[in-house]
Parts: structure tokens; sequence; C-alpha cells
């Protein structure tokens, strides 16, 4: 695999939030990435689309009707532990996160208003670290790549 | 003194030796020429013990001077006088026996002195007669004791009624500030979404603008003149649109739009902050990011009264209850505004003292009224028109600064403005131990 590869390299990233709104801002900041986007404006619709398509990374909305963001990620975790989930908070719920963060199924949170910047780099580290971490749990694959 | 002779002389006698209580008479020398049963029985001397000599022989404890000039004065005015208990309680010392308690004790006596004349109408001396009032007395200070004790209890109950007002003073106020509070959570929450997209979107418009533009100049690059001959709408367009203007502005426009959300965000996050509905814990904070804060959430209320100018000195966090002492930064702060007439000033002075911090609050404002100095503190004491103020500010303001070991001062001069001055420790001595390494805003 050389650089050029590698810079190449597409991500699926799906953002969950079921105001319309955001996804669509969010949409607009990420449209220069190298993403497969993908929207979902509840948990059950991102546990679908989860099922159909290998995802990469989840930005998920905390605050949500029937599903909220930590059990939908939560869910996740169990499913693929090598997607990375971002959660994002309206409010600071700092239990909530704190529970979160050590229970390991979120890598990072991000509160409401997001300042664009921060966001992208939160991203970056999230993918970046996700390589390390496949190539950790799967050396082989890359060998025979 | 009577013409009834069925009643003999004896018979009167008699009468006046068995009444129940003192008869003496004396001559002008205080010698006792008449005792009755009464003296002998609570003097232990029998009548003939008594008569023939002066009274203060037998009985010594009378003060001689002054029954000197009551006899005189009786003598010489023909009339009365009156010795009640209350002016001389045992005038003489005789005892008596309680009769509720069975205590034995000094009896009370009335002592009533009167002119006695003889057979030709002159003076033959004074007449003294003694009663016991010892039942009266008794009664009467009880009743005072009861009363001492009634008014002790009253002043407690008045205490108490002070220390609930002020219970009941904080008691609302900090209801007030939880629902406050919760307001403030539930319309960040619902505010941070809107702000949220918004200004992503409002950076992704200018990235879009940058890239449009960028595109607009390469189609007039790539224009030559012939092009533009044969199309003049453009020109014509480009004019109606003033394009030029439009360019420049749309930069500005975007600037302002971004300036505008981030202070709305920045209320939304003070407002949680100052309502902290999260941390009513001690922390360490800082006292410039609290007053910074508060500021920026009453800013509406002052900034068209007055100027605001803020002389922070050099002040390390302290350990306090942040939300509380935004209280009363606020309650200060408001104060003045109110305080102020136009040209309005506040100053905000802060600093260290006396191995802790001060802030001040100063306003050129009207002043505090000297005979009221003393009770603005007090819950409910307000001068605002009703509706204008609680009167609990201040009170509570007041009970903040002493939970937290400080002092809060007033020093004022009508027409010229008063000084609000909080002084509080660094570190409070009893929760030494749960201080948190954390600095925070407060």
């Amino acid at each position: 695999m050389n650089t050029t590869e590698l810079s190449e390299k597409r991500y699926t990233v799906m953002l969950v939030d079921d105001e319309e709104s955001i996804l669509n801002s969010l949409r607009r900041l990420l449209r220069g990435k190298p993403y497969d986007l993908l929207l979902a404006t509840s948990g059950a619709q991102a546990l679908n689309l989860f099922e159909l398509h290998p995802i990469d990374l989840i930005v998920c909305d905390a605050r949500m009707p029937f599903m909220d963001g930590p059990t939908l990620l939560r869910e996740v975790h169990k499913r693929d532990p090598h997607c990375m989930n971002i959660l994002l908070t309206g409010y600071a719920d700092m239990s909530m996160i704190t529970q979160a963060l050590s229970d390991g199924y979120i890598f990072r949170y991000i509160s409401k208003p997001w300042k664009d910047e921060e966001l992208q780099l939160t991203l970056d580290e999230a993918l970046e670290m996700q390589c390390v971490l496949r190539e950790r749990d799967n050396p082989k694959k890359l060998i025979s790549e | 003194m009577t013409d009834n002779k069925a009643i003999s002389r004896e018979t009167l006698e008699s009468m006046l030796k068995a009444i129940n209580m003192g008869v003496l008479l004396v001559d002008h020398d205080c010698k006792v020429l008449f005792s009755n049963h009464f003296m002998s029985i609570n003097s232990g001397r029998s009548a003939e013990e008594l008569v023939g000599r002066t009274l203060f022989e037998v009985f010594p404890e009378l003060p001689e001077v002054w029954t000197r000039q009551k006899i005189n004065s009786v003598v010489t005015l023909q009339n009365f006088a009156f010795t009640s208990w209350q002016q001389r309680p045992h005038l003489f010392n005789f005892e008596s026996t309680r009769p509720i308690s069975g205590l034995v004790g000094h009896m009370y006596q009335n002592c009533t002195f009167f002119p006695v004349q003889d057979a030709d109408g002159g003076s033959l001396g004074v007449g003294l007669a003694i009663s016991d009032t010892t039942d009266t007395a008794a009664r009467q200070l009880e009743l005072t004791h009861l009363n001492e004790l009634l008014e002790e209890e009253k002043s407690a109950q008045a205490l108490l009624i002070a220390r609930l007002e002020e219970a009941q003073a904080q008691l609302l106020q900090s209801e007030k500030m939880a629902a406050i509070g919760q307001l403030a959570a539930g319309v960040a929450h619902e505010i941070n979404n809107p702000i949220g997209f918004v200004c992503s979107n409002v950076n992704s418009l200018r990235r879009y603008l940058v890239d449009l533009f960028a595109l607009l100049d390469a189609y007039e690059q790539a224009s030559d003149e012939k092009h533009a001959q044969a199309h003049p709408e453009l020109a014509a367009m480009r004019d109606k649109a003033d394009y030029d203007f439009m360019r420049q502005d749309i930069d500005e426009l975007i600037v302002e739009s971004v300036e505008g959300l981030d202070r709305v965000t920045r209320i939304v996050k003070d407002l949680r902050e100052f309502s902290h509905v999260d941390s009513y814990e001690w922390q360490l904070a800082d006292l410039h990011k609290g007053l910074d804060s508060t500021l920026n959430v009453i800013w509406n209320e002052i900034k068209f009264k007055a100027q605001v100018i803020k002389r922070y000195g050099d002040i390390e966090p302290i350990e306090c209850m942040g939300s509380q002492i935004n209280q009363v930064f606020l309650n200060l702060l408001i104060n003045a505004s109110h305080a102020v007439g136009v040209d309005g000033e506040i100053i905000i002075n802060s600093g260290r003292e006396d191995g802790g911090v001060f802030v001040e609050v100063v306003d050129n404002g009207h002043g505090i009224p000297l005979d009221i100095q003393n009770r603005i503190f007090e819950p409910f004491f307000t001068t605002k028109p009703v509706g204008m103020g609680s009167g609990l500010g201040l009170s509570l303001s007041y009970s903040i600064i002493v939970k937290h070991h400080g002092r809060l001062t007033v020093e004022s001069e009508p027409g010229r403005g008063s000084c609000f001055r909080a002084w509080l420790p660094l570190r409070q001595p009893q929760v030494q131990a749960h201080a948190t390494s954390a600095v925070e805003g407060c």
C-alpha cells in the first residue's frame, strides 16, 4: 500500500440526528472530505444502515426520541468495536458523557454548538486512530493486500 | 368618737386590739402610747413591753429619720401619710408564712399614718395602721416574674421569626434560582441545536462563496470584449445588482453574522454558567470570570443606564460556591444600576486584602439615607416600588457572604453614591478537605 492509495482511501461516515438541518449542515461541512456520507434521522434507521454498510465512523446526537445516542452507540460498539463513535451533545451532561467514555463505546464527545475546525479535527483523529487499531488487530489483512 | 352609749369604750378598745392589722399610737416624740395584739404577735413582745418606749427602741429596723419626718408631717399638716409595700416592702421586720408555698418570709406591709386628736381636739399624736399585704405582693411579684418570662419568650420568638424569615428568603431565592437554572438549561439545549447548524451553514456558505466568486472571476477573465459587446445585458445586470459593492459587502456580512452567532453562543453559555444548575458545590473559582459572566447576563439592564468600569486587581481563585457568589454580584450590580441616574457610572474594583480577596461595586447614584443604612440587609426591606424589588437581594447576599466566612459592608453618602464591598477568604475553614484542584469560572 503506497501513500497515494492511502490518501485516496475513502471512509464511510454516518451522521445521526433527529433534526435534519443539523444533518444538512454537517453534510455541507464534510462535503470536501473523502467520506461517503450516510444520513439517519433516528436510531432505528441508523442501525438498519449499519447492517447494510461497513461504517468507519458515526457522529450521533445524544438526545433523540425512541433511541437516544448513547443507546445506539452502545449497540454499534457491541456489533463492531472498530467503528469510531462520536457523541454530539446539546448540553454538557457530564455524568452521561463520563459514563460513555469510561465504558469505551464512544471515542470523543463534541458539544453543540460545535466549532467546525474542532469537529473536523476530531474526525481526522478518530479515523487515524481507527487505522492504527485495525492494523494492530488485523495485521495479516494489510500484508495480504 | 361615737355618741352611741350602747358601745362602750372598752368594747371599742378590745375591738382595736383584736383587729387583724397592726395598730399603733405614738406621741410627737414617737413614744408608743398604744399597741394592739397584731403588733405583739408579730413582734413577739407584749403590749406592756412596747408601750412607753420609742418606736426605734422596740422596732430598731425602722428608719428613724424617715419615720420622724413622716410623723412630724402628719402632726403638722393633720393629714394622712401612706407608704406601700412597693416603696418599703418590710417596714416592720415581721415574718410571714406564705399561704400557698408555706415558705416563711418577710411580711410585706402597707402602712397608713393618721393624725389622732385628744378629747379637746388638740393633737394627741399619730396613729399607724399596718396591713399585711404579703398575699397581694406575692401575687404581684409572681405576675411580674411571669411577665419577664413572657418578655424573654417573646424576644426569643422574635429572633426565631427573624431566622425563619431569613430561611424563607433564602428558600425563595434558591427556588427562583433553581427555576431559572432549569429554564436556562432547557433554553440552552433548544437554542444550541439551531445555533449549531446555523454557525456551520454560515461557514459553509462562506466557503461556497469563495468558490463561486473564483468561478465568476474565471468567467470574467475568459470573456473578451467581443463577448461583452454581444451580451450587453450582462453589464446591465451587473450594474443593477451593484455587483462590486455586493462582492465587497458579502465578506463583511458574513463576518458580522459570525460575530452575532458567537455572541448568542456566549450568552447561552453564560446563562448556563451563571445559573450553574449542576454545581452547588465548593470549588476554586475565578471571581473575575464570575463577574464577567454575570455582567453579560444583565448587560441589557445596565448598558443604557451606566458605564461599567472594571478595575480588576490581581487576585487568585478562591474556594467558594460560584453560583452563589454570582448571585451576590448580580444583586450588587442590579442595585447599582437602579441607583444611578444620568451619567451613571459603576466601578468594579477587586484586589487582595487581609489574606483574602475583595470585590467592590461602586456607583455614583443617589446613595442610601443614613437612617436606613443599617436596615438594608434585613429581609424584605426595600425602598423600591412594589414589584420592583423583593427586598431579598441584599439580605440574601449578606447571608451568602457570611456563609462563605466573609464580610459584606456598605459605605454610602446620600447624593454621592454607594460602595458595596464583599471580602472573602481564600479558603473555607471547614471544607478544606473537599477543595478540588480544578479551576473553574464561576
